[in-house]
Formats: structure tokens, C-alpha cells, sequence
């Protein structure tokens, strides 16, 4: 029992490594917000993402069902995250990252990076890309490379004020 | 970017909901350049501070504290106070990462412009919380929060933490689970100037009354901390509003109690020695993982311990050593 400890494998330990370097640049763990302007149906899709960050060394805030992008922005800003991950915005996401831009620009967080999350067709991706999403999370696959892309987007500017 | 600390020390005179939060980040940072510029921010800001009501709330997970916070602070806000809540999660201590659904309970105050809500990760080391959250009270306070309320989950060593800096520390508890004493620790019941049952609504409100009697029996085998107040005990409902007023009420006598027979007085200056202690702990720690000689012996020492070849004792001994020279 004693020495039948877990080990993750190597390709995780480079994602530990990359988050362990990102808290000796910044003094902090990468931080990230997951908002769901969508009811029930996402409660799952997000707790699995808040899960699976958590586990691997984020801090992650989770905000209430139904935010809207004004609440969202003023929580990531007055909570201090890297990024905000929005969820359940698939039908109306050109208006609402719109929204969202506006509202952090307003709380002048205009430095917190945007990540929309939940299924979306590859061939829609050029919208949301084009207003200033920096990643698209497909919550069915969280996997290392997820991982890897996610902090690719943390560490673009990662001095903060 | 790094701005410099005028920027930050107007920016949280001025109330700036964003330089606060970004004050806040420098303050919670394990960067000695972060530390550094937090150290003169505060220096700078502690004229301003002093004048809040510091209320500290705990209570075992499920005992309804951001809701009850939610409530009370709508009642304070209603009243024209300004609200700062600082909740303190557990980070795991395996991954390092931590959850924070503080905000999830506390959704109409955390939209009022008078209230400030900071969840903040535990970060693993109960030494960087005592100090973390006291400079953030006085951040909150000189950016015009008249009442700081601090959340922590109660399970033991945070709690003791928190009652040292807080002027009121508040112990929210559960009717109808039977053995009512045996979930909170019992130096935690010590700490508490108020105990407040919550949940009492509905058909659990007999339940609550009992229980109050219960804790009123308790309590009063204990020997108040203080000779001007005998802690209270309190039932409430963070649904009805039932109870929540008099809590405040109890909060604010206690207070003019204290101002008046010049407690408050000497509770603050025995609160900035309980700082100095802590910081000179956490600084002595930060030196002996940053001392050379230390950290080039430590993987040895470490397998030598594991191996067995060392006893703790005897590889103790030769680490602190190591640190002294």
C-alpha cells in the first residue's frame, strides 16, 4: 500500500511544470472564472471544467447560474482572474462577447482573457476569434492538449499590473 | 506591468473597485517585488484604517454562511454600510488548486455597488492567510468598507486565525443533528462572542429554539474572554430574515461596550502584536526555504530521512543549523 502511489504521466507532469513557472512569474496560481449565462442544463458541462482545473492547480471561480456578461465582467474583475470562461452562449455569442468586451472595458479589465466554452461547430469558430475570444473550450474533450493551449493563452502578457 | 504604489494607494483612496482588486493580487502574491510594493501600500494606507466593525464568521460546510452573509449584508447595505466580505477557501493541498463558489450564495450583494466580495484561496499555508487577510481588511477599510465581515470554513486552526483579528467573531450552527456540540471543535465554541443558529425556519424553527437553549447551557460553563460581554446566542434565518437585525444589533452593542470601557482600544493593539508575530513567523520560514546552504542539503537530507539512515531528530537539527550559519 505504502509505495502504490499514483503517478501522473509525463506529458502531465510538463503541464504541472508550466503552472508551477507561470506562479513563480506572476506570485499566484493562474485564476480563472467560469460563468454560465445558461440554466440547469450546464450545471454539469461546468463543474466538470471547474473539477479538472481545480485538480490541476488552478484557482478557479465558479459564478452563479444565468450571469450576465455585466455580472460576470464585475466579478472578474472585483475576484482579480486570468480569464473568464463563458458558458452557454452558443446561439447568441457574437452579441454577447460584444457584451462582455464592453462590460470589462467598464470595470477596466480590459487585461482578462477570453474564453468561450461548450460544443461549437469548427466552422463557427471564426466569429467568436475575429471579436477577441483567445480560446474555445469543447468541454467533451478536457484533456493535456486543452491544457497546453489553455495556458498558451495565460502566459501571452502574463504580468499583469 | 508593474505600476507604482501611488497609483495603487490613490486608486484605493478613491474607491476604485478595480485597484482594489488588483491591490488585493499584490497582496496576496508570493513575489518578494510584489511583497515589497504591498508592504509600502499598507504603511501608507493605515492612517486611514481603524474604524470598521471586523466581524468574523465560521460554521462547518453546509451551515449556510455565504447565504446568511448574503442576507446580512443586505440588511447592512439597506442601512447605508458599506460591505467587504472576504471568504477564505481551502486550496488541496495535492494539486494546489481550490474552488470559490462563495459568489454563487451571494448573488444580490454582489451586485450592489456598496459591497466588495473577495474570495480568496487558503494557498496551503495557514501563516499566509493571517497575513493575507489582515492587510486586506485594511485595503477594504481605507477604500471605505465600514464593515468587514471575514468567512472562513469552520473546521479548527483558520478560526483561532481569524478571531485574532476580527473585533466580533460570529459562530453560525445547525439544529436537529443530536449531538449539536459535538461538530464544532470546542475551541472554536471558546472563540465565539455570538453563536447563531441558523436555518431556523419552517418546521425546523422548535428544533432551533432547543438547540439555542442547549448552547445557552453551554455557554454558560464557559468563562467569557472578556468581563464587558458574555457571549450570546441567537437563532436566525438567512431565508425569513428572522434574527438577522438582532444579531447586527448585539454586534454594534458589543462594540459600544468595547469603545467604552477602552477594550476596543487594547484589542487592536494586542491584534498588530498578534501581526508582528505573524509576519516575523512567516518571515523566518521564508528565510530558512531561501537560505543557499539550506535548499543545496535539503534533497540529501530528505532521502536520508526517508531511507531511514537519519532520524527527524538528528536531520532537524542539521537543517536549522545549516540556517543559523
Amino acid at each position: 500500500m505504502s509505495n502504490a502511489k499514483f503517478q501522473p504521466s509525463r506529458k502531465m507532469m510538463v503541464i504541472y511544470k508550466r503552472i508551477e513557472e507561470f506562479v513563480e512569474r506572476n506570485g499566484r496560481r493562474p485564476r480563472i472564472l467560469i460563468s454560465s449565462i445558461g440554466k440547469k442544463h450546464h450545471h454539469q458541462e461546468t463543474r466538470r471544467l471547474a473539477t479538472f482545473l481545480a485538480e490541476t492547480g488552478f484557482d478557479v471561480d465558479v459564478g452563479p447560474m444565468q450571469q450576465t456578461p455585466q455580472r460576470a465582467a464585475r466579478m472578474a474583475t472585483e475576484n482579480d482572474v486570468h480569464a473568464i470562461c463563458f458558458f452557454g452562449i452558443i446561439n447568441r455569442h457574437k452579441e454577447l462577447i460584444c457584451e462582455l468586451t464592453e462590460s470589462l472595458k467598464a470595470e477596466n479589465g480590459e487585461d482578462i482573457r477570453l474564453i468561450i466554452g461548450g460544443s461549437l461547430p469548427e466552422s463557427d469558430y471564426e466569429v467568436p476569434y475575429h471579436a477577441g475570444v483567445a480560446l474555445i473550450i469543447d468541454t467533451g474533450a478536457l484533456d493535456i492538449e486543452l491544457m497546453n493551449r489553455l495556458l498558451d493563452v495565460l502566459e501571452k502578457n502574463d504580468h499583469g499590473y | 506591468m508593474t505600476m507604482d504604489i501611488k497609483f495603487y494607494i490613490d486608486g484605493v483612496l478613491a474607491r476604485n473597485r478595480r485597484i482594489t482588486a488588483k491591490t488585493i493580487t499584490l497582496i496576496e502574491s508570493s513575489l518578494p517585488a510584489h511583497q515589497e510594493k504591498a508592504k509600502a501600500i499598507i504603511d501608507a494606507l493605515l492612517p486611514f484604517t481603524g474604524k470598521a466593525v471586523r466581524i468574523g464568521i465560521t460554521g462547518v460546510p453546509g451551515v449556510g454562511k455565504s447565504t446568511y452573509i448574503e442576507s446580512f449584508g443586505m440588511e447592512l447595505v439597506e442601512q447605508g454600510h458599506q460591505v467587504a466580505v472576504l471568504a477564505v477557501d481551502p486550496s488541496s493541498s495535492k494539486s494546489g488548486g481550490s474552488i470559490m463558489g462563495d459568489k454563487i450564495r451571494m448573488e444580490k450583494l454582489s451586485l450592489k455597488p456598496q459591497a466588495f466580495i473577495r474570495p480568496s484561496p487558503s494557498g496551503g499555508t495557514l501563516g499566509g492567510v493571517a497575513r493575507k487577510t489582515r492587510e486586506t481588511m485594511i485595503i477594504c477599510e481605507a477604500a471605505g468598507y465600514d464593515v468587514i465581515m471575514v468567512e472562513t470554513v469552520g473546521v479548527g486552526q483558520s478560526e483561532i486565525t481569524v478571531a485574532s483579528m476580527v473585533d466580533f467573531f460570529l459562530l453560525l450552527m445547525l439544529a436537529g443533528a443530536g449531538d449539536e456540540l459535538q461538530g464544532i471543535k470546542r475551541g472554536v465554541l471558546e472563540l465565539a462572542d455570538a453563536i447563531a443558529i441558523n436555518k431556523a425556519d419552517g418546521d425546523n424553527l422548535e428544533k432551533a429554539k432547543a438547540a439555542q437553549k442547549e448552547y445557552e447551557k453551554a455557554l454558560s460553563l464557559l468563562t467569557p474572554e472578556s468581563p464587558i460581554w458574555k457571549p450570546q446566542v441567537f437563532t436566525c434565518s438567512a431565508l425569513t430574515m428572522d434574527g438577522i437585525h438582532e444579531i447586527w444589533k448585539a454586534i454594534l452593542n458589543h462594540r459600544k461596550k468595547l469603545e467604552a470601557s477602552g477594550e476596543l482600544g487594547e484589542k487592536r493593539r494586542k491584534q498588530d502584536l498578534d501581526w508582528m508575530w505573524a509576519l516575523v513567523e512567516e518571515g523566518l520560514r521564508d528565510r530558512f526555504y531561501k537560505n543557499v546552504d539550506v535548499s543545496e542539503a535539503l534533497p540529501e537530507i530528505i532521502k536520508a530521512v526517508e531511507s531511514g539512515k537519519t532520524a527527524p531528530t538528528a536531520a532537524a537539527h542539521r537543517l536549522l543549523g545549516l540556517n543559523d550559519n
